[in-house]
């Protein structure tokens, strides 16, 4: 009578539920900054915690609950990205904006000019910075979770941070008149793995 | 030669700069963040929620 206890087994669902509840807000604005669209990440973050409740058993209790359920969100999210290209698009007006802005307000960087740029990244870049910039996992949990080396995990933070900055800073002024096509990667999102 | 890795690394880790406070993307990014967990949680996830409590109500027969 040791792990098929009822009550044994019981317990164990209940500290999951709890598990659960309190990651919710963190897997919300990860995937949220994934795919920039409130709905839609709010339905994978759904179908990830169903998943995780599904396959509860493999959590080993004590073990880093935070990548165990980050990994199934991130699974889901390139399944998705795969199969719909609707998650990988963004709203070309926000984009513009991003375009337009010059380097002035740089101290007060919009969060929607953030997000835009961010949606134009390679979704390796976008995800590292997500799960370090934003959502402050440390660099051997990202490597965790990504499944790849820390020094990738380093790397790819590195040009991330150089791209989206080279995005959100725009044209230099000289070729203002050309804001230019920037934007015009989207398929590199789509091509990412 | 583990050994030695780790030392490299460390030495390496302990040069690399800290993001100082003012650095507008990485604020940007926290903010990005800190806005969705400041959002009250929809219904539907409450909904999620229940669903799980009663499948654990169910497990200890007293229904």
């Amino acid at each position: 009578m040791t792990s098929k206890d009822p009550s044994t087994s019981v317990e164990r669902d209940k500290d999951f539920r709890d598990l659960l509840v309190a990651i919710i807000p963190s897997l919300r604005a990860f995937a949220r900054g994934l795919c920039g669209n409130r709905d839609l990440a709010d339905d994978m973050v759904q179908d990830a915690m169903t998943r995780a409740w599904a396959a509860r058993e493999s959590f080993a209790p004590g073990s880093n609950f935070r990548a165990w359920i980050f990994m199934i969100l991130r699974n889901h999210y390139y399944t998705t990205l795969r199969k719909n290209a609707r998650v990988a698009s963004w709203d070309p007006e926000l984009a513009e904006r991003v375009l337009v802005a010059g380097p002035t307000q740089y101290d007060r960087l919009n969060v929607q000019d953030v997000q835009a740029a961010l949606l134009k990244l390679p979704a390796e870049q976008r995800e590292v910075l997500l799960l370090i910039g934003a959502n402050g996992v440390s660099y051997e949990e990202a490597a965790d979770i990504m499944g790849c080396a820390v020094g990738t995990i380093k790397s790819r933070l590195a040009r991330g941070r150089v791209a989206l900055a080279a995005l959100i800073d725009g044209p230099p002024f000289e070729d203002k008149v050309t804001p230019g096509r920037k934007g015009t990667r989207a398929s590199e999102l789509t091509s990412a793995s | 030669m583990p050994k030695k890795r780790a030392l490299i690394q460390g030495a390496r880790s302990a040069s690399d700069k800290m993001k100082p406070a003012d650095d507008p993307i990485g604020t940007a990014l926290r903010r990005l963040h800190d806005d969705v967990v400041a959002e009250p949680l929809p219904d539907e996830f409450l909904r999620l929620l229940g669903e799980i409590d009663r499948k654990i109500t169910r497990q200890t027969g007293e229904e």
